[in-house]
């Protein structure tokens, strides 16, 4: 009964965004603006809350492959966290992005302590990666095979289109050392996909 | 600037993350595509919607059944029931009077601070004070602690009919949770009565003009007789209860929002 009126709840929320996703889109393009999306979110709209959920999550679920094979879970908890401490959050769209991958590494970080300290596995299996097509399935197992610091990297200036600043802060490391940390990454993704893999 | 090859420098690496499109580095096509394939992600279906949203934030239920780890939620269900269990006891033993004489006490205690609360309320509400000071009626077995207390000085301020707690609250002069309803004075009186009795006491005053004064003073002598029946039989303290509330994280998310 409960879970049915939730569902309900949601989808009258979907379908609310649906309709007015076209009102945080910019004049000038079909992006949407998304520092007015923070901003509304932040003021409670759950309507701009989905379509940042919606923007967001398929890349943090991405990132977070890295780290775990439960992601989507993961991605859940930092999610729910988001949306219970967003009323606290100042800043724009590019500060937004920031502090979401902050929480999401802050979370595997603790899941992997977790695990560790429960003796479980956090090694990832080859090939684990969830809803991926196989050309992804096949460049995850090779981000997979870096080493994790250039990894990381990798995937939060890749694939969340982070800025070096905003992934030094994130990752707790200086502008430089992520650009090298990501020249290093690199150079090895390249050896490996032309052959000269070590 | 750090060149780690000649082959692939720091710069070449920067201008690829910075324009995969671009077709400017030929040699490092296959990288090239390889982080496009990365960078590109599977669009979400229109009917998802993400797990928590912020206007369902503060309500309890469902904070318990998504957010709450199973121990908690044990906990909470626990003492929900214990206390469930607790206020149906009691409320039978008020209303059949049958059951272990300390459960039929605490019942009946319990059902005449419930009606004191109620009057003390429905007073205030109503406006009904100083007109109709009779208004708020013992209970059944004349066990109505301050029915009729007299004001002695005609003081009443905001305090007319205060609901006084235990006399180990802390208490305010003035304020409308005073527990000294009877002025100069009067504080000694009024922290005895409440020891005495069940430490819950209803205040309610008395207009000068009023003719009832003698039957309140009557009233409270016998509120004084009665009370040596159930001397700290039972003390009912007006404690709040806690509403659950939700904590936000873990705390890795508070402090990130620079």
């Amino acid at each position: 009964m409960e879970k049915s009126g939730e569902s309900e709840k949601s989808e009258e929320v979907v379908e609310k965004s649906t309709e007015q996703s076209e009102d945080f889109t910019e004049a000038t393009s079909d992006l949407p603006n998304y520092d007015l999306l923070v901003k509304e979110a932040v003021r409670g709209s759950d309507t701009a809350f989905t379509l940042l959920w919606r923007h967001y999550q398929p890349r943090m679920v991405r990132y977070l492959t890295m780290f775990t094979n439960d992601a989507e879970d993961l991605c859940s908890e930092v999610w729910i966290k988001v949306a219970t401490s967003i009323k606290g959050f100042e800043g724009d769209s590019k500060a937004f992005k920031g502090w979401i991958y902050t929480i999401a590494r802050n979370s595997a970080t603790d899941l992997a302590r977790k695990k560790k300290r429960e003796g479980t596995t956090s090694e990832l299996e080859e090939g684990d990666w969830t809803g991926e097509n196989s050309t992804m399935v096949e460049v995850m197992d090779l981000i997979k095979r870096l080493p994790q610091d250039y990894a990381e990297v990798i995937l939060l200036r890749v694939v969340a289109n982070l800025e070096v600043n905003d992934v030094a802060e994130i990752v707790g490391k200086t502008p430089g050392n992520v650009r090298v940390l990501t020249h290093r990454g690199l150079k090895q993704l390249n050896e490996m996909l032309t052959g000269g893999e070590r | 600037m750090i060149n780690e090859n000649e082959d692939f420098t720091i710069e070449d690496s920067e201008g690829l993350i910075n324009n995969l499109t671009s077709n400017s580095a030929p040699e490092f096509e296959k990288l090239r595509t390889t982080l496009n394939l990365l960078s590109h992600v599977n669009e979400l279906s229109p009917i998802s919607s993400p797990p928590l949203l912020p206007s369902e934030i503060g309500q309890p239920v469902q904070l318990l059944t998504r957010k709450s780890s199973k121990s908690r939620r044990t906990a909470i269900t626990s003492i929900l029931s214990v206390g469930l269990l607790v206020s149906a006891s009691l409320a039978a033993a008020a209303v059949t009077g049958r059951g272990p004489a300390p459960i039929v006490n605490a019942g009946h205690e319990s059902a005449k601070f419930v009606k004191a609360v109620a009057g003390a309320v429905s007073q205030v509400v109503t406006g009904n004070n100083s007109d109709s000071p009779t208004k708020i009626s013992p209970t059944k077995n004349g066990g109505s602690d301050e029915s009729g207390k007299k004001e002695s000085n005609g003081q009443s301020g905001d305090s007319e009919h205060s609901l006084t707690g235990p006399s180990s609250l802390p208490l305010s002069a003035g304020s409308e949770a005073s527990a000294s309803p009877e002025g100069d004075g009067g504080n000694s009186d009024s922290s005895s009565d409440s020891s005495n009795n069940s430490g819950i006491s209803l205040s309610i005053t008395v207009s000068p003009k009023s003719k009832s004064d003698h039957a309140a003073v009557k009233g409270s002598k016998e509120g004084e007789k009665n009370h040596s029946s159930n001397d700290g039989s039972h003390t009912p303290t007006a404690t709040p209860s806690p509403e659950p509330t939700s904590s936000p994280g873990d705390g890795s998310s508070g402090d990130e929002s620079d």
